[in-house]
């Protein structure tokens, strides 16, 4: 679906995009994740259309951008960082002249606008002018401008940025509403988002693809080992016990009632271990598996490690 | 040219209905435009627009400057240059967009001229050929100050800025041709000659057909379209 070969961007001597290449299919939502100025908004501006890159290429669906840039425009919908909007006109009116711009059939407009109106709840707010929207309205507003014209692809830069956590649940939601049969690149540094959303994420840092692969597969590259944080109600040391148990590499203890237990990665080991502490006598009052968050693997992977 | 209407509706709405700069530029211009028409008219007691194009200039070249000022720092301001240059539009359909929106507002600005023409003919006999001519030469003067108005509204990243250093260059273009006089350089005299549309004004006003000051006009104007478009274009 899209293409993007070699790419390289630069502002003067500074290059913000350092031939990266990937490619994403039909259906799937990718997540573009990384710190500020990483290149995230300078990669999804060359997606669309907005800059042409110094070198490299772009297609959506088998169209170059840089041959055919009108056509291949009509298959995206874009939602900047900072939605564009003209605050003095209606919600209505604003829809349907993008719905214009775009090339929507007269006769499709009416359909169109409502359909997305609805997706995005903003019945109340037709006739509003957006200057008096809150923030997380515009955005929505902004979303409805991206989809109005039923497009291919849809593209966000950082949609949930400055939003409340209500507001981010209900454009998270949203971005999941609308993501049926469409390919959606999304970016954000909120790790947890592309997460929740993302079926793939491409790390980007210093104009640099670091990573490209699903959370899972993310996670075990950079974590090999499971770990699990046990408490007991007992004050014994239950170490001798855990590390006769095959599988387990080590157990350490901060303080006599709570154990870090780290095992190779064997889907039945945490089973294996609770038995093994209850058949000892030990109250056994909680076992959780530790897992690496985004974060960290974010982290990690930006330090090079 | 369907897409660039569209463009150019929305601007033309944004101003009629939705700024308090435009309707007052248009009282002021039309108030001051009344004055000079009468004072000139009932003074000097010609049928014709001599007198009265001159004085318009300064006041006119003050609004377009203020007015067009708005045309490409508004889209700044407000991120929408992000939605026209990913929608599937040219950079020239962006371009024509505002040429169109604000020289209609520029032509609706100096209309009254129309309406001074027909009381020309009403209450006396003006020579048609250069009153027609004086029409053509003010509305290229005003399509001229509209498109350098925009050429500065999409370099400048403020709007008062881009009104201030408008106007003082369509000031300075009105009145270069005085410099002429005070300068014995041939080089200098020439070079101003080339710049100054003074001369094509009052060749124009006399009835004379000057395609030189047909073709000055059609070129400066073409030329910075071009460069407008160009700037457009590279900025990616």
């Amino acid at each position: 679906m899209i293409e993007v070969r070699d790419v390289s961007k630069w502002y003067g001597n500074f290059q913000a995009l350092k031939d990266i290449s990937f490619s994403i299919n039909e259906g799937e939502i990718v997540g573009f994740l990384g710190p500020n100025g990483a290149g995230k908004t300078t990669a999804m501006r060359i997606i669309t259309g907005y800059f042409l890159p110094n070198t490299g290429t772009i297609s959506i669906n088998g169209i170059s951008m840089e041959e055919n840039p009108a056509e291949a425009k009509k298959l995206l919908g874009y939602l900047p960082e900072i939605p564009p909007l003209y605050p003095e006109m209606p919600v209505n009116e604003y829809l349907k002249f993008v719905a214009e711009l775009n090339g929507v059939p007269r006769s499709n407009i009416k359909q169109r606008l409502d359909f997305v109106i609805e997706k995005t709840s903003l019945q109340e707010k037709y006739y509003s002018k957006i200057k008096t929207l809150s923030k997380g309205l515009k955005q929505r507003v902004g979303i409805a401008a991206a989809v109005i014209h039923d497009p291919k692809v849809i593209v966000l830069d950082e949609p949930t940025i400055g939003l409340d956590p209500l507001q981010i649940i209900e454009i998270r939601n949203l971005i999941k509403d609308i993501a049926e049969e469409k390919t959606i690149i999304l970016s954000s540094h909120i790790l947890a988002e592309v997460e929740e959303v993302c079926s793939r994420v491409i790390i980007i840092n210093n104009g640099e693809i670091i990573a490209e692969d699903s959370t899972e597969n993310l996670r075990k590259r950079l974590q090999p080992d499971r770990l699990f944080l046990i408490k007991i109600n007992e004050e014994n040391d239950i170490s001798t016990i855990v590390e006769k148990i095959n599988g387990v590499i080590s157990c350490t203890s901060e303080n006599p009632k709570e154990y870090i237990i780290r095992t190779n990665d064997i889907p039945s080991i945490q089973a294996v271990i609770t038995k093994s502490i209850v058949e000892n006598g030990f109250s056994l009052l909680e076992v959780k598996e530790i897992e690496l968050s985004l974060e960290e693997i974010f982290a990690k992977l930006i330090k090079g490690e | 040219m369907k897409k660039s209407w569209l463009l150019a509706k929305r601007d033309l709405n944004s101003l009629f209905l939705n700024s308090t700069i435009a309707p007052i530029i248009l009282v002021i211009i039309y108030l001051a435009s009344g004055f000079f028409f009468y004072s000139y008219f009932t003074y000097a007691r010609v049928a014709n627009l001599a007198g009265y194009i001159p004085n318009m200039i300064i006041i006119l070249a003050l609004t377009i400057s203020i007015i067009t000022a708005r045309a490409f720092i508004e889209e700044k301001r407000n991120n929408t240059l992000e939605l026209l240059f990913t929608s599937p539009l040219t950079d020239a359909q962006i371009y024509f967009g505002k040429f169109l929106a604000y020289n209609i507002f520029s032509i609706i600005m100096i209309a009254p001229v129309f309406v001074y023409t027909g009381i020309l003919f009403i209450v006396g006999k003006p020579d048609v050929l250069p009153l027609i001519f004086t029409l053509i030469a003010y509305i290229l003067l005003t399509v001229l100050f509209t498109t350098f108005s925009l050429l500065i509204s999409y370099i400048a990243s403020n709007q008062a800025v881009a009104a201030v250093v408008s106007f003082l260059v369509l000031l300075l273009l009105s009145l270069v041709d005085w410099i002429k006089n005070m300068v014995n350089l041939p080089f200098f005299k020439n070079l101003i000659s080339m710049v100054s549309y003074s001369e094509h004004l009052s060749n124009l006003s006399k009835g004379l057909l000057d395609l030189n000051a047909l073709l000055y006009f059609v070129l400066f104007i073409g030329v910075l379209i071009y460069i407008n478009i160009t700037l457009i274009e590279s900025k990616k």
